[in-house]
């Protein structure tokens, strides 16, 4: 077993307004971005994650600390302590609660997820929206997604000829 | 899901869902960010995560998604994925006319294309597309009726090599349902073969529910001889499918003429000792 802090190797991250994260690399290394930054080699200094305000990182930080595999003060591997299915329906609830944001948020979340390949982030974040479309009008979709309907009529008819099968 | 029935003049009486977050701020002021600033990659990954139908249906949204649901890696035709509930009475004869008649005609990123049909019409026309650029495994679920294999040249999916050129993995898994089995002999004449095409990718082929007939030895046959970089040719007498199989077709006669059509002329061929012929008929 690890001792505490010791041999825990830290990774700095920098946000484009000047705030810097020091988090353990494992932490960093749930996103598939950084982790391929650090195998290879290019992690030395502090990384800067450009796009990602420090707002939406530390929140990103937050979701990477708590789902990081092997995690706790006592560093000792909580999977083996804990029961698979409780941690699991402890993360559910976490997850819940972490994803009360707004939709500007949730949008910022949505692209940092997808910048620094965090997959667990991104199906988090981007479950709302999925449901939206399966589950509403073209109107109430179009006004959750803030999009305009642009198509002149005639394009309109055309598409929905092009996709028949999918609007009947 | 509404999306098809929804008129796009009803914005002025629009309803949120409840529990839809923002609703009310949404009617006082714009959102500063707009899903639409968001890059298509990212609202690709999104509608794949929907059903096919689900995801075609957001191309009717705004000009930015028309092709955006095109964007999935994986398509999966069956009656479950195109049909509706509603509609489950009509008849599914196979995707043939779906994908070359109704989809789109580029599909660029798909990868993987699952069909279960009961019917694939003559499907010459398909490499004249490029559909298939991205494609690198294809599992083909067929079932062929005693009323259709007359028509059914089973050679015909030759041409899958030259209309798939990266494809890796192909997987075509029969389901051989005519009253008349006919295994191939000498007797039968020349087998055919289609001109070379030569494919460089594609290096691992399982077909299932070969039971020795003559078009399925040629096709068996084409693909041993054109693929370069083949590593391994599984041929299946027994049907691997999920669907209920009737006796006649797992009988045991046809199981033993699969076999030996395969070591016989199937085997002969086999100069770089890559076909291997499964024995084990299942449970």
């Amino acid at each position: 077993m690890a001792t505490r802090e010791a041999g825990k190797k830290m990774i700095m991250l920098k946000s484009p307004d000047g705030m810097e994260f020091e988090v353990e690399e494992a932490v960093a290394m749930e996103s598939q971005t950084i982790r391929k930054m650090i195998e290879d080699d290019c992690a030395d200094t502090a990384i800067l994650i450009p796009n990602i305000n420090s707002k939406i990182l530390s929140r990103v930080i937050e979701y990477c600390n708590k789902h990081v595999p092997t995690t706790g003060a006592t560093g000792a591997a909580a999977s083996d302590t804990v029961a698979p299915a409780a941690l699991a329906e402890d993360l559910k609830i976490w997850d819940a609660e972490f994803i009360k944001v707004n939709r500007a948020t949730r949008f910022d979340l949505i692209q940092a997820a997808s910048y620094l390949n965090i997959k667990g982030l991104l199906d988090l974040t981007s479950q709302t929206t999925i449901d939206t479309i399966s589950d509403n009008s073209l109107e109430e979709i179009r006004s959750f997604l803030s999009t305009k309907n642009d198509y002149l009529p005639e394009e309109e008819q055309t598409i929905r000829r092009e996709n028949q099968w999918a609007f009947q | 899901m509404g999306i098809g029935h929804c008129s796009p003049l009803s914005n002025a009486k629009r309803k949120l869902p409840p529990g839809s977050p923002q609703s009310t701020s949404a009617k006082r002021r714009k959102p500063r960010l707009r899903i639409s600033s968001l890059p298509n990659d990212i609202l690709s990954s999104i509608t794949s995560k929907l059903s096919l139908k689900e995801a075609a249906r957001t191309s009717i949204l705004s000009s930015q998604w028309r092709r955006v649901w095109l964007c999935r890696a994986y398509i999966d035709l069956s009656h479950h994925t195109v049909l509706s509930e509603s509609d489950k009475e009509r008849s599914w004869t196979g995707p043939r006319g779906f994908i070359f008649n109704e989809l789109p005609a580029t599909l660029p990123r798909l990868e993987m294309l699952s069909l279960s049909c009961t019917q694939l019409e003559k499907v010459d026309s398909v490499s004249r597309l490029s559909k298939f650029r991205s494609l690198h495994h294809l599992i083909l679920n067929w079932t062929i009726s005693d009323s259709a294999r007359g028509t059914t040249d089973i050679l015909d999916l030759g041409c899958l090599l030259e209309a798939a050129p990266f494809m890796e993995k192909l997987e075509l898994h029969m389901v051989m349902d005519h009253f008349l089995h006919k295994r191939y002999c000498h007797e039968d004449g020349e087998l055919r073969s289609l001109p070379s095409c030569p494919h460089s990718h594609l290096s691992l082929v399982h077909i299932s529910g070969f039971i020795g007939e003559k078009d399925q030895l040629e096709l068996a046959l084409h693909i041993l001889h054109n693929a370069a970089v083949l590593k391994a040719l599984k041929i299946d007498p027994w049907p691997r499918t999920a669907n209920p199989v009737r006796a006649r077709v797992k009988s045991e006669n046809r199981l033993a003429s699969g076999w030996s059509v395969a070591l016989e002329f199937l085997c002969k061929d086999d100069h770089r000792n890559v076909v291997s012929v499964l024995e084990d008929v299942g449970e």
